[in-house]
Protein backbone atom coordinates (compact mmCIF):
# COMPACT_ATOMS: atom_id res chain seq x y z
CA UNK A 1 0.00 0.00 0.00
CA UNK A 2 1.38 3.42 -0.74
CA UNK A 3 2.71 5.45 2.15
CA UNK A 4 0.56 8.54 1.58
CA UNK A 5 -2.65 6.54 1.84
CA UNK A 6 -1.48 4.64 4.92
CA UNK A 7 -0.34 7.85 6.59
CA UNK A 8 -3.61 9.64 5.98
CA UNK A 9 -5.53 6.57 7.17
CA UNK A 10 -3.45 6.61 10.34
CA UNK A 11 -4.08 10.31 10.85
CA UNK A 12 -7.85 9.89 10.65
CA UNK A 13 -7.75 6.73 12.77
CA UNK A 14 -5.80 8.56 15.48
CA UNK A 15 -8.11 11.55 15.18
CA UNK A 16 -11.01 9.17 15.81
CA UNK A 17 -9.44 7.85 19.00
CA UNK A 18 -8.54 11.37 20.12
CA UNK A 19 -12.23 12.27 19.89
CA UNK A 20 -13.34 8.96 21.40
CA UNK A 21 -11.18 9.65 24.45
CA UNK A 22 -12.76 13.10 24.68
CA UNK A 23 -9.69 15.22 24.07
CA UNK A 24 -11.06 18.66 23.30
CA UNK A 25 -10.35 21.98 21.69
CA UNK A 26 -6.86 23.02 20.78
CA UNK A 27 -5.27 19.75 21.87
CA UNK A 28 -7.16 17.66 19.29
CA UNK A 29 -4.94 18.37 16.29
CA UNK A 30 -1.53 17.94 17.98
CA UNK A 31 -2.78 14.73 19.60
CA UNK A 32 -3.89 13.26 16.26
CA UNK A 33 -0.66 14.41 14.60
CA UNK A 34 1.20 12.35 17.20
CA UNK A 35 -0.26 9.19 15.67
CA UNK A 36 0.84 10.32 12.24
CA UNK A 37 4.33 11.08 13.53
CA UNK A 38 4.64 7.69 15.26
CA UNK A 39 3.60 5.79 12.15
CA UNK A 40 5.95 7.82 9.93
CA UNK A 41 8.75 7.02 12.37
CA UNK A 42 7.87 3.33 12.22
CA UNK A 43 7.88 3.33 8.41
CA UNK A 44 11.18 5.21 8.31
CA UNK A 45 12.82 2.79 10.73
CA UNK A 46 11.53 -0.21 8.79
CA UNK A 47 12.78 1.33 5.53
CA UNK A 48 16.18 1.86 7.15
CA UNK A 49 16.34 -1.91 7.61
CA UNK A 50 15.57 -2.18 11.33
CA UNK A 51 13.50 -5.13 12.51
CA UNK A 52 9.83 -4.93 13.43
CA UNK A 53 10.37 -4.82 17.19
CA UNK A 54 13.27 -2.35 17.07
CA UNK A 55 11.32 -0.03 14.76
CA UNK A 56 8.30 -0.18 17.05
CA UNK A 57 10.43 0.59 20.09
CA UNK A 58 11.99 3.54 18.29
CA UNK A 59 8.60 4.89 17.21
CA UNK A 60 7.32 4.45 20.75
CA UNK A 61 10.30 6.36 22.14
CA UNK A 62 9.60 9.13 19.61
CA UNK A 63 5.96 9.19 20.75
CA UNK A 64 6.97 9.53 24.39
CA UNK A 65 9.27 12.45 23.61
CA UNK A 66 6.65 14.06 21.38
CA UNK A 67 4.03 13.73 24.12
CA UNK A 68 6.31 15.24 26.74
CA UNK A 69 7.26 18.09 24.46
CA UNK A 70 3.63 18.80 23.63
CA UNK A 71 2.64 18.53 27.28
CA UNK A 72 5.14 21.21 28.18
CA UNK A 73 4.11 23.39 25.26
CA UNK A 74 0.41 23.10 26.00
CA UNK A 75 0.67 22.76 29.78
CA UNK A 76 -1.55 19.69 29.91
CA UNK A 77 -0.73 16.10 30.92
CA UNK A 78 1.35 14.05 28.50
CA UNK A 79 -1.24 11.23 28.49
CA UNK A 80 -3.45 13.29 26.17
CA UNK A 81 -0.78 13.20 23.49
CA UNK A 82 0.79 9.86 24.30
CA UNK A 83 -2.23 7.58 24.01
CA UNK A 84 -3.25 8.75 20.52
CA UNK A 85 0.36 8.59 19.30
CA UNK A 86 0.59 4.96 20.39
CA UNK A 87 -2.62 3.90 18.65
CA UNK A 88 -1.02 3.03 15.28
CA UNK A 89 1.80 1.12 17.00
CA UNK A 90 -0.37 -0.99 19.26
CA UNK A 91 -0.75 -4.49 17.85
CA UNK A 92 -4.53 -4.60 18.27
CA UNK A 93 -5.17 -6.31 14.96
CA UNK A 94 -2.46 -8.83 15.71
CA UNK A 95 -3.93 -9.54 19.14
CA UNK A 96 -7.28 -10.21 17.51
CA UNK A 97 -5.83 -12.53 14.87
CA UNK A 98 -3.93 -14.38 17.58
CA UNK A 99 -7.07 -14.98 19.59
CA UNK A 100 -8.92 -15.89 16.42
CA UNK A 101 -6.42 -18.68 15.85
CA UNK A 102 -7.00 -19.77 19.44
CA UNK A 103 -10.77 -20.05 19.04
CA UNK A 104 -10.29 -21.94 15.79
CA UNK A 105 -7.70 -24.23 17.44
CA UNK A 106 -4.92 -23.22 15.07
CA UNK A 107 -2.23 -23.59 17.73
CA UNK A 108 0.89 -22.97 15.61
CA UNK A 109 -0.57 -19.64 14.41
CA UNK A 110 -1.63 -18.86 17.99
CA UNK A 111 1.91 -19.41 19.27
CA UNK A 112 3.49 -17.32 16.55
CA UNK A 113 0.90 -14.54 16.78
CA UNK A 114 1.08 -14.51 20.56
CA UNK A 115 4.85 -14.23 20.55
CA UNK A 116 4.74 -11.40 18.00
CA UNK A 117 1.99 -9.56 19.88
CA UNK A 118 3.86 -9.76 23.17
CA UNK A 119 7.14 -8.76 21.52
CA UNK A 120 5.61 -5.68 19.91
CA UNK A 121 3.77 -4.64 23.08
CA UNK A 122 7.00 -5.16 24.99
CA UNK A 123 8.83 -3.03 22.43
CA UNK A 124 6.30 -0.23 22.92
CA UNK A 125 6.64 -0.47 26.70
CA UNK A 126 10.43 -0.44 26.44
CA UNK A 127 10.36 2.65 24.22
CA UNK A 128 8.06 4.37 26.70
CA UNK A 129 10.28 3.44 29.64
CA UNK A 130 13.32 4.95 27.95
CA UNK A 131 11.28 8.02 26.99
CA UNK A 132 10.06 8.45 30.57
CA UNK A 133 13.61 8.16 31.87
CA UNK A 134 14.75 10.87 29.46
CA UNK A 135 11.83 13.08 30.42
CA UNK A 136 12.47 12.58 34.13
CA UNK A 137 16.14 13.47 33.71
CA UNK A 138 15.26 16.64 31.80
CA UNK A 139 12.71 17.70 34.39
CA UNK A 140 15.15 17.20 37.23
CA UNK A 141 17.77 19.30 35.50
CA UNK A 142 15.18 21.98 34.86
CA UNK A 143 14.23 22.21 38.50
CA UNK A 144 17.63 21.48 39.88
CA UNK A 145 16.19 18.76 42.11
CA UNK A 146 14.38 15.44 42.10
CA UNK A 147 10.81 15.34 43.31
CA UNK B 1 -11.91 12.20 57.91
CA UNK B 2 -12.45 14.76 55.15
CA UNK B 3 -8.90 14.83 53.80
CA UNK B 4 -8.93 11.09 53.18
CA UNK B 5 -12.33 11.21 51.46
CA UNK B 6 -11.23 14.14 49.29
CA UNK B 7 -8.02 12.40 48.29
CA UNK B 8 -9.87 9.21 47.42
CA UNK B 9 -12.58 11.07 45.48
CA UNK B 10 -9.87 12.45 43.24
CA UNK B 11 -8.09 9.11 42.98
CA UNK B 12 -11.30 7.29 42.16
CA UNK B 13 -12.25 9.72 39.39
CA UNK B 14 -8.74 9.62 37.94
CA UNK B 15 -8.76 5.83 37.81
CA UNK B 16 -12.15 5.86 36.06
CA UNK B 17 -10.84 8.34 33.47
CA UNK B 18 -7.92 6.07 32.67
CA UNK B 19 -5.03 7.40 34.74
CA UNK B 20 -2.06 5.16 35.43
CA UNK B 21 -2.14 3.43 38.80
CA UNK B 22 1.13 5.03 39.76
CA UNK B 23 -0.24 8.52 39.13
CA UNK B 24 -3.31 7.74 41.23
CA UNK B 25 -1.23 6.52 44.17
CA UNK B 26 0.95 9.61 43.85
CA UNK B 27 -2.01 12.02 43.81
CA UNK B 28 -3.81 10.43 46.75
CA UNK B 29 -0.63 10.49 48.82
CA UNK B 30 0.13 14.11 47.94
CA UNK B 31 -3.33 15.32 48.87
CA UNK B 32 -3.20 13.38 52.14
CA UNK B 33 0.13 14.97 53.05
CA UNK B 34 -1.10 18.42 51.98
CA UNK B 35 -3.83 18.10 54.63
CA UNK B 36 -1.27 17.29 57.27
CA UNK B 37 -0.76 13.53 57.17
CA UNK B 38 2.63 12.54 58.55
CA UNK B 39 2.59 9.50 56.39
CA UNK B 40 0.37 8.27 53.57
CA UNK B 41 0.32 4.66 52.45
CA UNK B 42 -1.62 4.24 49.24
CA UNK B 43 -2.08 1.10 47.24
CA UNK B 44 -4.07 0.95 44.06
CA UNK B 45 -4.81 -1.55 41.34
CA UNK B 46 -7.13 -0.88 38.42
CA UNK B 47 -10.23 -1.85 40.38
CA UNK B 48 -9.50 -0.68 43.91
CA UNK B 49 -7.72 1.94 45.98
CA UNK B 50 -6.83 1.62 49.66
CA UNK B 51 -5.22 4.45 51.57
CA UNK B 52 -4.10 4.92 55.16
CA UNK B 53 -3.27 8.37 56.48
CA UNK B 54 -1.26 8.72 59.65
CA UNK B 55 -2.28 12.09 61.12
CA UNK B 56 0.15 11.76 64.02
CA UNK B 57 -0.56 11.03 67.67
CA UNK B 58 -1.78 7.54 66.86
CA UNK B 59 -4.65 8.79 64.68
CA UNK B 60 -4.76 6.44 61.69
CA UNK B 61 -7.47 6.59 59.05
CA UNK B 62 -8.10 4.03 56.35
CA UNK B 63 -10.59 3.97 53.52
CA UNK B 64 -11.05 1.81 50.45
CA UNK B 65 -12.75 2.49 47.15
CA UNK B 66 -13.86 -0.17 44.73
CA UNK B 67 -13.81 0.97 41.10
CA UNK B 68 -16.16 -0.87 38.80
CA UNK B 69 -16.06 0.84 35.48
CA UNK B 70 -13.53 2.60 33.35
CA UNK B 71 -14.33 5.19 30.71
CA UNK B 72 -11.26 6.82 29.24
CA UNK B 73 -11.77 10.58 29.23
CA UNK B 74 -8.54 12.46 28.77
CA UNK B 75 -9.88 15.99 29.08
CA UNK B 76 -11.51 15.19 32.40
CA UNK B 77 -8.25 13.63 33.53
CA UNK B 78 -6.57 16.90 32.58
CA UNK B 79 -9.02 18.83 34.79
CA UNK B 80 -8.64 16.34 37.66
CA UNK B 81 -4.89 16.88 37.57
CA UNK B 82 -5.35 20.63 37.72
CA UNK B 83 -7.81 20.23 40.58
CA UNK B 84 -5.44 18.02 42.56
CA UNK B 85 -2.65 20.56 42.16
CA UNK B 86 -5.00 23.26 43.39
CA UNK B 87 -6.06 21.14 46.36
CA UNK B 88 -2.45 20.59 47.40
CA UNK B 89 -1.78 24.31 47.12
CA UNK B 90 -4.89 25.81 48.77
CA UNK B 91 -6.31 22.95 50.86
CA UNK B 92 -9.98 23.86 50.25
CA UNK B 93 -12.90 22.60 52.35
CA UNK B 94 -14.37 19.27 51.32
CA UNK B 95 -17.58 20.95 50.16
CA UNK B 96 -15.69 23.01 47.62
CA UNK B 97 -13.94 19.97 46.21
CA UNK B 98 -17.23 18.09 45.92
CA UNK B 99 -18.75 21.05 44.10
CA UNK B 100 -15.79 21.19 41.72
CA UNK B 101 -16.12 17.45 41.01
CA UNK B 102 -19.84 17.88 40.44
CA UNK B 103 -19.23 20.72 37.98
CA UNK B 104 -16.76 18.49 36.17
CA UNK B 105 -19.39 15.80 35.82
CA UNK B 106 -21.67 18.23 34.02
CA UNK B 107 -19.09 19.11 31.37
CA UNK B 108 -20.21 18.04 27.93
CA UNK B 109 -19.01 14.84 26.32
CA UNK B 110 -19.73 14.06 22.72
CA UNK B 111 -23.41 13.20 22.30
CA UNK B 112 -24.47 9.78 20.95
CA UNK B 113 -24.89 11.01 17.36
CA UNK B 114 -21.41 12.52 17.38
CA UNK B 115 -20.06 9.32 18.88
CA UNK B 116 -21.60 7.32 16.04
CA UNK B 117 -19.59 9.51 13.66
CA UNK B 118 -16.44 8.98 15.73
CA UNK B 119 -16.93 5.20 15.63
CA UNK B 120 -17.47 5.43 11.86
CA UNK B 121 -14.31 7.50 11.42
CA UNK B 122 -12.17 5.02 13.35
CA UNK B 123 -13.60 1.99 11.57
CA UNK B 124 -13.26 3.49 8.09
CA UNK B 125 -9.73 4.74 8.69
CA UNK B 126 -8.44 1.44 10.05
CA UNK B 127 -10.14 -0.57 7.34
CA UNK B 128 -8.15 1.49 4.83
CA UNK B 129 -5.02 1.23 6.97
CA UNK B 130 -5.15 -2.57 6.95
CA UNK B 131 -5.46 -2.68 3.17
CA UNK B 132 -9.19 -2.40 2.57
CA UNK B 133 -10.55 -0.65 -0.51
CA UNK B 134 -12.92 2.32 -0.58
CA UNK B 135 -15.96 0.03 -0.52
CA UNK B 136 -14.63 -1.94 2.49
CA UNK B 137 -13.88 1.27 4.37
CA UNK B 138 -17.30 2.71 3.67
CA UNK B 139 -19.10 -0.40 4.86
CA UNK B 140 -16.84 -0.65 7.90
CA UNK B 141 -17.70 2.96 8.76
CA UNK B 142 -21.43 2.27 8.51
CA UNK B 143 -21.14 -0.84 10.67
CA UNK B 144 -18.95 1.15 13.08
CA UNK B 145 -21.74 3.67 13.58
CA UNK B 146 -24.10 0.75 14.21
CA UNK B 147 -21.66 -0.67 16.76
CA UNK B 148 -21.98 2.49 18.81
CA UNK B 149 -25.69 1.72 19.11
CA UNK B 150 -24.97 -1.86 20.21
CA UNK B 151 -22.34 -0.72 22.71
CA UNK B 152 -24.72 1.93 24.02
CA UNK B 153 -27.46 -0.65 24.45
CA UNK B 154 -25.08 -3.01 26.25
CA UNK B 155 -24.10 -0.19 28.60
CA UNK B 156 -27.78 0.54 29.18
CA UNK B 157 -28.37 -3.09 30.12
CA UNK B 158 -25.32 -2.96 32.40
CA UNK B 159 -23.75 -5.96 30.69
CA UNK B 160 -20.25 -6.71 31.86
CA UNK B 161 -17.42 -5.48 29.65
CA UNK B 162 -16.36 -8.88 28.35
CA UNK B 163 -19.86 -9.90 27.33
CA UNK B 164 -20.52 -6.47 25.80
CA UNK B 165 -17.37 -6.78 23.69
CA UNK B 166 -18.38 -10.20 22.51
CA UNK B 167 -21.87 -9.01 21.66
CA UNK B 168 -20.49 -5.99 19.76
CA UNK B 169 -18.10 -8.23 17.84
CA UNK B 170 -20.91 -10.64 16.97
CA UNK B 171 -23.14 -7.80 15.75
CA UNK B 172 -20.31 -6.27 13.71
CA UNK B 173 -19.36 -9.64 12.24
CA UNK B 174 -22.95 -10.51 11.41
CA UNK B 175 -23.48 -7.22 9.55
CA UNK B 176 -20.24 -7.64 7.60
CA UNK B 177 -21.19 -11.24 6.74
CA UNK B 178 -24.64 -10.11 5.66
CA UNK B 179 -23.07 -7.61 3.26
CA UNK B 180 -20.86 -10.32 1.80
CA UNK B 181 -23.82 -12.68 1.38
CA UNK B 182 -25.85 -9.92 -0.27
CA UNK B 183 -23.18 -9.87 -2.94
CA UNK B 184 -21.53 -6.52 -2.12
CA UNK B 185 -17.97 -6.40 -3.43
CA UNK B 186 -16.32 -6.35 -0.02
CA UNK B 187 -13.97 -8.60 1.91
CA UNK B 188 -15.17 -9.78 5.32
CA UNK B 189 -11.70 -9.47 6.86
CA UNK B 190 -11.04 -5.93 5.63
CA UNK B 191 -14.42 -4.69 6.80
CA UNK B 192 -14.19 -6.47 10.14
CA UNK B 193 -10.68 -5.23 11.02
CA UNK B 194 -11.90 -1.63 11.12
CA UNK B 195 -14.55 -2.56 13.67
CA UNK B 196 -12.14 -4.77 15.59
CA UNK B 197 -9.90 -1.77 16.24
CA UNK B 198 -12.80 -0.22 18.14
CA UNK B 199 -13.26 -3.19 20.42
CA UNK B 200 -9.81 -4.65 20.79
CA UNK B 201 -8.01 -4.09 24.10
CA UNK B 202 -4.69 -3.22 22.49
CA UNK B 203 -4.19 -0.24 24.76
CA UNK B 204 -4.82 -2.39 27.83
CA UNK B 205 -2.21 -4.85 26.64
CA UNK B 206 0.38 -2.13 26.14
CA UNK B 207 -0.45 -0.59 29.51
CA UNK B 208 -0.02 -4.02 31.08
CA UNK B 209 3.55 -4.28 29.88
CA UNK B 210 4.28 -0.66 30.79
CA UNK B 211 3.03 -1.31 34.32
CA UNK B 212 5.21 -4.39 34.65
CA UNK B 213 8.26 -2.54 33.38
CA UNK B 214 7.74 0.21 35.94
CA UNK B 215 7.42 -2.29 38.78
CA UNK B 216 3.63 -2.46 39.16
CA UNK B 217 3.65 -6.18 38.51
CA UNK B 218 0.25 -6.87 40.03
CA UNK B 219 -1.57 -4.23 38.00
CA UNK B 220 0.31 -5.37 34.93
CA UNK B 221 -0.82 -8.96 35.42
CA UNK B 222 -4.43 -7.94 35.98
CA UNK B 223 -4.39 -5.86 32.80
CA UNK B 224 -2.64 -8.58 30.81
CA UNK B 225 -5.24 -11.20 31.73
CA UNK B 226 -8.05 -8.73 31.14
CA UNK B 227 -6.72 -7.89 27.67
CA UNK B 228 -6.40 -11.57 26.79
CA UNK B 229 -9.85 -12.54 27.99
CA UNK B 230 -11.44 -9.57 26.21
CA UNK B 231 -9.57 -10.37 23.00
CA UNK B 232 -10.75 -13.99 23.11
CA UNK B 233 -14.33 -12.84 23.68
CA UNK B 234 -14.12 -10.49 20.69
CA UNK B 235 -12.50 -13.11 18.48
CA UNK B 236 -15.27 -15.55 19.46
CA UNK B 237 -17.95 -13.00 18.58
CA UNK B 238 -16.49 -12.31 15.15
CA UNK B 239 -15.71 -15.95 14.46
CA UNK B 240 -19.26 -17.06 15.30
CA UNK B 241 -20.77 -14.37 13.09
CA UNK B 242 -18.35 -14.88 10.21
CA UNK B 243 -18.70 -18.67 10.17
CA UNK B 244 -14.96 -18.95 10.75
CA UNK B 245 -15.26 -21.76 13.28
Amino acid sequence: MNAALSLSAVFFGSLGFVLLFNVRGRNVLPAALGGLMAHAMLLAALAAGLGEAASTALASLASALYAQGMARLRRSPATQFLVPALIPLIPGGLLYHTMLSAVSSDWPAFGEGGARTLTLSGAIAAGLAVGAAFGGALRMRGKGEGK
Amino acid sequence: MDALSTALDLGEQMLICGAEVRRVEDTVGRIGRAYGAKRADVFSVTSSIVATLDMGGGALFTQTRRIHDQKIDLSRLDRLNALSREICLNRPERGEVCAALERMRELPGYDPAQQCLIYALISGAFSLFFGGGAMDALLSAVIGAGLRVVVGAAEGMRLNRILAGSLGAFAGGALAMLAVRLGLQVSFDKVAIGNIMLLTPGLTLTNALTDMLSGDTLTGLIRLIEAMVTAVAIALGFALAGGLL
